[in-house]
């Protein structure tokens, strides 16, 4: 299978109090495309730390990463954003939908930002909707939408560049049981139809039920269960 | 789409779009209003001075010679070659001579110093545009053969200082030219007034040169005053003259004897130009503080664009392009509505000069739309508007996606 993402010796630490606090001690980890990854740990893990650094979101103090066969852990920051938009999807906590724009002009803003004419990203983007259930909302304002609607169109968001993985934190951590199980099935059938490679961090027993890899950490350690 | 369209995209949006914190929306209005005034203000004030200086211009050049030769102090001959050789000139169409003095008008219990000018009367004419400003048109008779008494004709602040009017007799004296006990005087009919509504002219006074050479006892000229047949040729003959004049004597042109009034007036103009634009700095301070007000709201939004791929020297664009759409409006709008009033006023003039009938001779406040003033005022007002919008999109520049991101939640 091919190697998506490949981290060796990674190393994070912050001060804390003045004096150094390890949150990542020495990870390696590969991930193969179309995986599904869980990472859980308790609170102040360094969980979304690890994510972020895997989404070049933050740098490691040590250590290299290399995503889809490029070293990234050296790249100036407009490059690793020209990066993160060809390679990398995001899926956070909270929805963090753009309010000036549309359902649909959210979902398309990635492929505009790629240099795709505004048109054609927004057939895309429809596309990507009426896939996710959601055409009737597509003309919608974020705040027109319930929570469970805004994760979807999230989805989509970071779906619709056609990632190599796509990351995300705490999914479901801000919806009810019944509309987060909603969406942990939207992003099984996501996986089994578009092959989507997926690192999921998470507090939820439920999607490290689902996920076919679990990773824990402990202590700054990486290990799978 | 290009990278230019989606930034522009994006900054048009967020320009459009109804701010959460009004104070953000108020402070843009603010902003636009303050640079649409600054425009405005500095365009149409130049366009005034224009107007006024240009309506200065024209009374100078129709009160002056094109160029006054000074030969008081040369000899009889060298003066006689002089006037001849000049003359000769192809490119002076009248040249003609003149004396002035500075003397005592008495009419009455009132006295007043002023310049005399003894004058040619049919050979001024072609010099001095006097007609339009005479009350009642009436120039000084030629011939003195058909005068019984010596005519004078004197402007307006003059005669209202002296009190008399056309017809009245006054008392010249030339105390310059005392001899013994007993200074030269002689008694003039006032022939008519001419208001120019330049003060420096319409305290003077013309009269015939015979006339004048009679009373001073002065068989010499002191200057020659000539009009070209082109005014483009001023500064060429000026330049002709000025190396080939006899010594003790100068020349002259007309912008030359009113450099020091002129001068003033374009510094006068570059000051107003740049107390006006301190209008437009506030108003880029104002700019500053909305955007960087606009970006603490929408941090969090360049975060999650920063995590689908938006540089932050597109994040650093997007901002500048926002900080140019407020200030870029108010500067727009101001320089049309300026330009399109300002012209109206030049060709179809409406806005009545306040106290017009009273102190002006003309009724409409005067307007000259200058295509260099109104570039000089948008490429100032651009100038502060880049600035401006610098500040806060080297802010957005700086900003970190995870550490905008937090902020929201």
């Amino acid at each position: 299978m091919k190697k998506i993402i490949e981290v060796k010796s990674l190393c994070k630490s912050y001060l804390s109090g003045g004096k150094p606090l390890n949150v990542l001690d020495n990870i390696d980890l590969v991930i193969h495309q179309g995986d599904f990854i869980s990472l859980m740990g308790p609170s102040g893990s360094g969980k979304s730390t690890l994510l972020n650094i895997i989404g070049t979101m933050d740098m490691p103090n040590a250590g290299d990463i290399w995503i889809a066969g490029k070293l990234v852990t050296h790249m100036q920051e407009n490059q690793l954003a020209m990066f993160r938009q060809k390679h990398i999807g995001f899926v956070f906590q909270f929805h963090y939908l753009l309010p000036e724009f549309s359902i649909e002009e959210n979902v398309a803003m990635p492929l505009m930002i790629s240099g795709l004419n505004k048109q054609q990203a927004i057939e895309k983007a429809r596309e990507m909707l009426d896939y996710l259930g959601m055409s009737e909302r597509m003309h919608h304002f974020p705040a027109e939408i319930s929570g469970g609607e805004k994760q979807r169109a999230v989805i989509g968001r970071a779906l619709i560049n056609k990632p190599d993985i796509l990351l995300a934190d705490e999914p479901t951590g801000n919806l009810d049981k019944e509309t987060g199980t909603k969406v942990l099935d939207l992003f099984k059938k996501i996986q089994k139809d578009m092959n989507q490679t997926f690192f999921l961090v998470t507090h939820n027993d439920q999607i490290a039920k689902i996920a076919e890899i679990n990773y824990h950490l402990d202590s700054g350690k990486l290990i799978r269960e | 789409m290009s990278k230019r369209s989606y930034i522009n995209y994006i900054a048009g949006r967020y320009f459009s779009s109804r701010k959460k914190v009004r104070m953000i929306s108020t402070t843009s209005i603010i902003t636009i209003i303050g640079t649409f005034l600054g425009t405005f203000a500095i365009i149409a004030s130049l366009s005034v001075m224009n107007g006024f200086r240009d309506m200065l211009f024209n009374r100078t050049q129709d009160m002056s010679p094109d160029l006054t030769f000074y030969v008081k102090n040369i000899s009889n001959e060298a003066r006689t070659d002089l006037f001849e050789a000049v003359k000769n000139d192809t490119r002076i169409k009248t040249l003609t001579p003149s004396i002035e003095r500075k003397m005592l008008v008495n009419y009455g219990k009132y006295q007043q110093l002023a310049f005399i000018k003894g004058i040619r009367p049919n050979e001024y004419k072609t010099i001095l545009e006097l007609e339009p400003y005479l009350q009642e048109k009436k120039f000084l008779t030629d011939d003195l053969a058909k005068t019984s008494y010596p005519e004078i004709i004197m402007g307006l602040s003059l005669a209202n200082k002296l009190g008399v009017g056309v017809g009245d007799t006054i008392n010249l004296v030339s105390l310059l030219d005392v001899k013994t006990y007993s200074a030269p005087s002689m008694q003039c009919i006032v022939k008519d007034v001419f208001n120019v509504t330049v003060f420096d002219y319409d305290y003077r006074a013309y009269m015939h040169i015979l006339d004048m050479q009679y009373l001073l006892d002065e068989p010499n000229y002191h200057q020659f005053e000539a009009e070209l047949y082109s005014s483009k040729d001023l500064s060429s003959v000026n330049k002709y003259w000025k190396e080939h004049i006899p010594e003790n004597s100068r020349v002259a042109s007309w912008w030359e004897e009113h450099i020091e009034l002129f001068s003033a007036m374009q510094v006068e103009k570059i000051a107003t130009f740049l107390v006006l634009s301190l209008i437009v700095i506030i108003a880029g301070f104002n700019l500053i503080s909305s955007m960087i007000m606009l970006l603490l709201e929408k941090k969090w939004e360049i975060g999650i664009l920063q995590s689908m791929g938006c540089a932050p020297r597109d994040a650093h664009r997007i901002y500048f392009r926002l900080g140019w759409y407020t200030g870029g409006l108010g500067m727009v709008l101001g320089a049309i509505s300026a330009v399109v009033l300002l012209l109206l006023q030049q060709y179809f003039p409406f806005f009545i000069m306040p106290g017009a009938n009273d102190v002006y001779i003309f009724k409409y406040v005067p307007v000259i739309v200058s295509f260099w003033d109104v570039l000089a005022t948008i490429v100032m007002v651009s100038v502060l508007i880049t600035f401006s919008s610098l500040v806060p999109a080297k802010r957005a520049n700086k900003i970190k996606p995870l550490d905008a991101i937090k902020t929201k939640q």
